[in-house]
């Protein structure tokens, strides 16, 4: 009577074996957190896109939370993001640095002076290394940093309704 | 024939271009996730993040890093997931001892069945 029932248990760990994976093709694994939030910004400083001053960690340790935006001109949802950036800095005032990766450092100056500028800084990282300690996979990308250390990461560009279901109650509450 | 020496010559020529890579680095690349691909390693990728993490690999290797320490270091920037072989930890452990028990599983299965038909 009892190995009636076993007969059936290959056929049942089947069914929840495909549940199991069915609901894990929507896993976007774009989607994943970073494992440096909670963490301190990593030491670095990068040559200033306008100015002389270098763009440093240093520059990332005011109390209250600002934004790290990971931009470029070649890519086109960072035209989409900008909007939404210069919002932040110049309705809400949120500080904002920029790091300009692996760009031009002519189009990118173009990118600024066409669009408008929200950012206090930008550090420009021709090479991409600095992105890499930063953790980056891809532009846009935007790190909330309150006392140096790295709060809160959002991927890909932000929109109207992530700034302010998202991005400004974090700013908010630290 | 003189253009099949013309060929053999450029060939020649492009196969000198391209620089010996490292065997050590080669085993890492192979062991690294391209994290803006699908299911490849950054050996498999163009990319251009894959590209930039192979010579960041490369420069590390220079620097005389040994291999746990890069990955250290790229688990630390990217978590685990960079690494194409999950380590055992308290995330993964039902992963990895999941074919383990399977196996128990089945062989108590059949050791029965088989204890039944005696």
């Amino acid at each position: 009577m009892k190995s009636n029932h076993l007969k059936f248990l290959p056929l049942v760990l089947i069914i929840l074996l495909s549940i199991f994976l069915f609901f894990s093709l929507n896993n976007d694994t774009s989607k994943l957190s970073s494992p440096l939030v909670g963490k301190k910004v990593p030491e670095f400083s990068l040559p200033n896109l306008f100015g002389q001053e270098e763009l440093t960690n240093l520059d990332l340790n005011s109390e209250n939370p600002i934004l790290l935006n990971v931009w470029s001109s070649w890519c086109i949802p960072c035209r989409a993001e900008h909007d939404i950036l210069m919002v932040l800095s110049e309705l809400y005032e949120v500080e904002i640095f920029g790091l300009n990766y692996k760009d031009n450092n002519e189009e990118a100056k173009n990118f600024i002076n066409d669009l408008g500028n929200p950012f206090v800084k930008i550090g420009s990282d021709n090479s991409g290394r600095t992105s890499i300690d930063l953790g980056v996979y891809g532009v846009p990308e935007t790190y909330i940093i309150a006392n140096g250390i790295i709060i809160y990461k959002h991927i890909g560009p932000i929109h109207m309704n992530e700034m302010e279901e998202k991005i400004l109650p974090i700013i908010r509450d630290n | 024939m003189f253009r099949i020496i013309k060929i053999f010559i450029v060939l020649f020529l492009l196969q000198n271009n391209t620089i010996a890579e490292d065997p050590r680095a080669i085993e890492l690349f192979k062991e690294v996730r391209c994290l803006v691909c699908q299911g490849q390693t950054i050996h498999e990728s163009n990319a251009e993040l894959a590209e930039d993490i192979k010579n960041l690999i490369r420069e590390k290797i220079s620097q005389g890093e040994t291999d746990r320490q890069i990955k250290e270091y790229l688990v630390e920037k990217y978590g685990d997931w960079i690494l194409m072989t999950p380590p055992f930890n308290s995330l993964t452990y039902v992963l990895w001892s999941f074919p383990f028990l399977i196996m128990i599983i089945g062989a108590f299965a059949i050791y029965r069945q088989k204890r039944g038909q005696v």
